[in-house]
This record gives C-alpha cells, structure tokens and sequence, in this order.
C-alpha cells in the first residue's frame, strides 16, 4: 500500500487553510528548502514534494479528493500543545478602554514519542579584544574546552574569535584532534578594538554554510564591550538570519556592553541576551545556553498574529524558558520550546471602550509556525485565537495565580524600564521617584540586594551624578531574571509577593 | 478607571499592577456603567465626543437632527429679535403652539456623557415623563423620550465601537 503523503505537514499547514494560507506556506516552504539554501541530504526531494503538495493543496477538486484519502494521517496529531490562560473571565461593557493579559503556554503534547536531542550547528562567537584580557578570556576559553567534551559526532560547531579582524580557530568538520583543539584554544590571546561585525558575520557564514532544517542552527556571542559604527549591520544580518532560523544568544560580560544592541540582536531571532555580572558563573552561564539547545522540542517558533484593528497589542513578553521582551515585528519570533518546560509567552492587550452589541469579542487571531527537527515533515502550524465573551457586569475575582506573579514580577522589570527611559529623556526627578517605589516593591518581595541596588543609583541621581552603568545592568537584568517562573508547590500556587506597598 | 491605593494613581479596569509605584491594585469591586452614564470622568481622551453621535428625531414630524461639530446645542424659538439664536429652531415646526420657550433648553454632549438641561422654560422639559428641574443637568440615554413643553422629540445616541 502506498503512503500517502502528508500534505498539510509538509507546507505547515492546518487541515482547514484557505487559498491564501496555502500560498504563503508554499513560499516560505520552497524558500527554505531550497537546494541552494539547504545541504540536507534529500533536501530536494523535499522541495519537489512542496510542489506537489501545493499543486494538490490549491486544486480545490484535487484537494477534496486527497482530504477524503488522507483523513487517517497520523500527523493530524498535533505536535505541540497551546494553553490560553486569560486575566478574567470575559471582557464588560465600558465606555473607556480596558485591558487582559493573556498567558500562553506552548509546550510538548503529552502523547509523544520519547524524546531525541537534535543536532546542533553552532557557532561560538568569542570577543578578543584587549579588555577581555586575563580573568575573563581565561574563563571563556575554559568553558568553550567543557563545552567541546559535550558536542557529539553529529553535532556541527565552529569556534570563531574576534577583535578588530576575525579568526576562524577550528571547525568541527576538520575533524582535529583533542590535543590539537585543546593548544588552539590556548593560543588565543586578548588584543585589538571590538568589532562585533568582523566576529559576527564570521559566525553567520560557518552557521550558514551547515544549515540544516534538521538541526538547531545557533550562533553564540560572548562579548565584554562596545562596537562602533556598525551596529546597523549587525542587526541588519540578525534579520537574516532570523529568515533563515538561525537563533542568536548574545553573554554581555562586564557592564561596558550594549544592553539595548545585544537585546535587540538576540531577541530579533527569538534568542535571549545574559547579563554575566562579576560575580556570576560564566563557565556555567555558557553551558546552560549549551544544554537548552540541546533540550530543544521544537524550534523557530513564529506567530502571525492578526489583530482586530481596534486592539493595541501593548506588549508581550517571554516569562520562560529565558526571560525578555519580544519584539512586535510580524512574525514575532519566540525561541524554542524545552522538552521539560513551556515556552511561556505573556500578552497584554488593550481593548476600546466596548458595547453589547456582539456576545463575544476577537481580541486576534494567528498561526503558531514551529519545527520539530527530527520529524520527517517538520514544518508544522497550530491555530491561535485571542477571543473573550462580553458581559455588561461580572465579578470576576482574582486573576490565576500564575498570571497575579508573573505580572507582580513583571511591572519591576517594567518600572525600571520606565525610570531608565526618563533618566534618556532627561528626566531625573521622575526618574528617582520611579527607582525609589521600585525598591519599596523590591524590599517588599524580600529582594534586598537588589533593592539596596536601586536606592544606591536613587542617591546618585540624588547626588546629581550619573547612574552607574555597572548599577543599571544589574537592576535591568535583575528584575528581568525574577520573572522566571517559580516552581509550583503543592497548593498550586506560586508565593506571592506582600500586597501592601507602602511608601518610603 | 482604576485608581492604585497607595499613589491615587489611575489605570485602566483590568490592570493588576500600578505603573507608577508597582503596588498590586486590590481586587476592586467593579463599577459598571451601563452605555451613558454619570461619570466623573473629565480627563479620559479616549472616548472622545467623536465617539458619540446624537441625533434628534422630531417624532411627528419625520425629521432628524443629527448633532455634530460642537458640544452645546441650544432649542428652541426664533422669534424677532433676539441676543442669542438656538441652534435647533423648533418655530417651523409649530414649536410656538406646542410651548417652546424661546430659550427653552441645551443637549450637552461630553466625553462620555449626554445631558439635558432645561433652561428656564415656560413650560418645563420631561424625560420620559419625568419633568426635570431647570438648571440641572439630566443624564440622556439612547431612546429617551423629550418633551419641551409639548413638543416631542426622541433622542439618539450612537456611539463608536467595533
């Protein structure tokens, strides 16, 4: 008997897409599967399935008859599992705006094989200039060295170093010895300017070279400093290799770094961007990127999401696996999915002031594009839909637990945004007062470093000097990390923070 | 609006946590409000009067007023001279035999409400029924019947939504 195969799967389709659905799956199909793009063996096969695929799927006869043969697929189970947790249970009639937050898991359904790690084709790009000298050079190439015992034969990894030139030390393909890699590594030595461009663009083009839809494709930068004048280019090449599905975390080491360009870097392909503080484990840092990739379920999680035009979608953030803002571009670009935990996004929506004309309202509706790397079709697609019923009077109690958390963490992270962005706009005593309630919130949740963090740079302000920049990493990525989700204790409820924020 | 308890901060109904101090917003018991409605609130730039179309239908005589480009309008009489013209003129419409005052009464139309107020007429304004005091304003909703004096009008009110 002949199988036949799967269709929908193979564009990344829902079995209910519509003719323009289909067109565009198509396209971004054939783009990446491409045999100029792609050296997966059998990749062109592939790409001539995609046209069959497309030919049947947009014949709208063809399409009914290969509907009716196929309705047993196997892949109709879907591989991935979306849960919309809402603020409150409906939105109310109201003559001025309002607003819901929307957490939404994505994670591994629960009937699935048993889990296999995918290749990785890694580039680690490590920063050489002059100020990495000593400590922090040493540290990194320790790591690179225990990462280099975790690789495994199918694994493709390139290390590349950088300061004013980039350096190619080795690549996996030229199969060296241990002792030859171990002297390689040891032989790199701090000196030069910074040129994250020279380092990074290095990194893409080995990443490039072995690009495979059946790998995760990462490029990993360690840098301790600023880069000039090309900045611009960098980002422009992170578009690409969004397109592309390569992922980028950016380790900012020290506090003389680009917080806002090594975020922006990272979060413009659904990666995330560390703070390694002096008195964090970088060895460790390092290894944790390392072995989510590894833990990947599915990659390159994307959302096209359609707004109802009368929405403001005001913000959506990753509470986890790695904590950051997401970009609003379209697709939003959100990671990878962990085989042990969900990726968690949190959405925030504004809503106009509303009358009981309709009984419910679509806030948005979307597709959830991800990759399960080692299935033979791949490209997948879930359907998302933001909507909630209109009431014209409710009592509807506290928001979950989870969602009460997330967002108490969150509007620190946000308040501290929001004093930075006046202290930009030269507004310092705004500025100050935000810091000073940011601290009360931070005692109050028994966060005392942190919080005696904050009051530190408030006296600074004070004093009429300048924040500290080692002092503003530390509170940015500080608040950032306590979004984490805290494991849930037997009651089903995360701790909470005490309510009463009382002044200073 | 929602107003934070420790900064008298305000945010919109929904949010759980004040920007400005970061102190959760208790759990209030909401306040709904049913379409127009006695609110005080003055300073919300999001429902604006574009947001709100009142018209106003002269039941017997299968006209409308649609009322746009301003927040006051007067109705009433023009009759000889006189210092200040209604902007809705009710003489064509036997407004003199039904007894409109010249002067009679405003329709205010504010960022989330619509009211009437009677001006002192001869002969009273109703709202459904209802005679109102002179000088107060009285909240309208969509649908309302008025009678200035004895001459009927019924008042629309459509507002913006998705």
């Amino acid at each position: 008997m002949t199988k036949q195969p799967d269709y929908y799967a193979i564009l990344g389709l829902p079995r209910d897409a519509d003719a323009v659905e289909i067109r565009r799956a198509y396209h971004h199909a054939a783009r990446s599967l491409h045999p100029d793009v792609n050296n997966d063996p059998g990749a062109n096969d592939k790409f001539i399935l995609i046209q069959s695929a497309y030919e049947v799927l947009v014949d709208p006869e063809r399409r009914t008859a290969y509907d009716q043969a196929t309705q047993g697929i196997a892949s109709l189970l879907p591989g991935i599992a979306v849960e919309l947790i809402y603020s409150r249970p409906s939105l109310i009639t109201l003559e001025e705006p309002q607003l819901i937050y929307c957490l939404v898991d994505i994670k591994p359904p629960e009937n699935r094989a048993e889990f296999s790690m995918p290749k990785l084709n890694l580039s680690v790009v490590l920063d050489r200039s002059t100020s990495m000298r000593g400590d922090r050079l040493d540290t990194v190439k320790s790591a690179a060295i225990e990462m280099l015992r975790l690789l495994r034969p199918s694994d493709y990894f390139s290390l590349v170093t950088f300061s004013d030139r980039a350096e190619v030390i080795f690549t996996s393909r030229a199969h060296l010895s241990h002792a030859k890699m171990l002297s390689a590594i040891h032989r790199i030595h701090a000196s030069g300017a910074t040129e994250i461009y020279q380092g990074f663009s290095t990194g893409y083009h080995e990443v490039r070279r072995q690009l495979r839809q059946s790998a995760i494709n990462h490029i990993m930068l360690i840098t301790d400093g600023r880069t000039y004048g090309d900045e611009q280019a960098c980002l422009q090449l992170a578009d690409q290799a969004a397109t592309e599905g390569i992922g980028i975390s950016c380790l900012g080491i020290g506090h003389d770094w680009n917080d806002k360009f090594l975020d922006k870097l990272s979060s413009t392909t659904g990666g995330s961007s560390l703070y390694v503080s002096p008195s964090s484990d970088i060895k460790q840092l390092f290894l944790n990127i390392f072995r989510s990739l590894e833990n990947t379920y599915a990659k390159e999680v994307r959302i096209n999401l359609d707004m109802n035009e009368a929405v403001k979608l005001r913000d959506v953030f990753r509470l986890s696996p790695e904590p950051g803002a997401l970009g609003l571009q379209s697709p939003m670009q959100c990671g990878h999915v962990p085989e042990s935990e969900p990726l968690t996004l949190l959405f925030e929506f504004e809503i106009p002031p509303l009358c009981a004309e309709h009984p419910s309202y679509q806030l948005a509706s979307g597709m959830l594009h991800y990759q399960l790397p080692e299935a033979e079709y791949p490209l997948r697609t879930e359907r998302i839909q933001f909507v909630r019923p209109i009431e014209t009077s409710s009592h509807p109690g506290p928001a979950p637990n989870r969602l009460q958390y997330a967002l108490s963490r969150l509007s620190l992270y946000r308040m501290q945004e929001l004093a930075n962005q006046e202290l930009a706009e030269g507004q310092v005593e705004d500025a100050t007062r935000h810091f000073r309630y940011l601290a009360t919130q931070l005692l109050n949740s028994g966060e005392d470093e942190l919080s005696q963090a904050v009051l530190r740079e408030a006296e600074n302000l004070k004093k009429g000097s300048q924040i500290s920049s080692a002092g503003r990493k530390q509170i940015k990525y500080g608040t950032r990390a306590l979004v984490l989700p805290v494991p849930v204790t037997d009651t089903g409820s995360p701790p909470t923070s005490s309510s009463e924020g009382g002044l200073p | 609006m929602i107003r934070c308890q420790v900064c008298q901060h305000e945010e919109y109904l929904g949010a759980l946590y004040c920007r400005e101090c970061g102190s959760p917003l208790a759990n209030q018991e909401e306040v709904h409000h049913l379409p127009i409605q006695n609110t005080e609130t003055a300073k919300s730039p999001f429902l604006s009067k574009e947001g709100i179309q009142v018209t106003l239908v002269l039941v017997d005589h299968q006209r409308e007023f649609p009322l746009s480009d301003g927040e006051e309008f007067t109705i009433g009489r023009v009759s000889g001279k006189q210092p200040i013209l209604p902007d809705i003129d009710l003489t064509a419409f036997q407004g003199y035999d039904f007894g409109v005052s010249r002067l009679h009464a405003t329709i205010r139309i504010a960022t989330n409400k619509v009211t009437v107020l009677d001006l002192g007429s001869s002969n009273g304004t109703r709202v459904n029924g209802e005679q109102i005091f002179p000088h107060q304003p009285h909240p309208l909703q969509d649908g309302d019947q008025l009678l200035f004096g004895k001459f009927k009008i019924q008042v629309r009110i459509n507002r913006i939504h998705i």
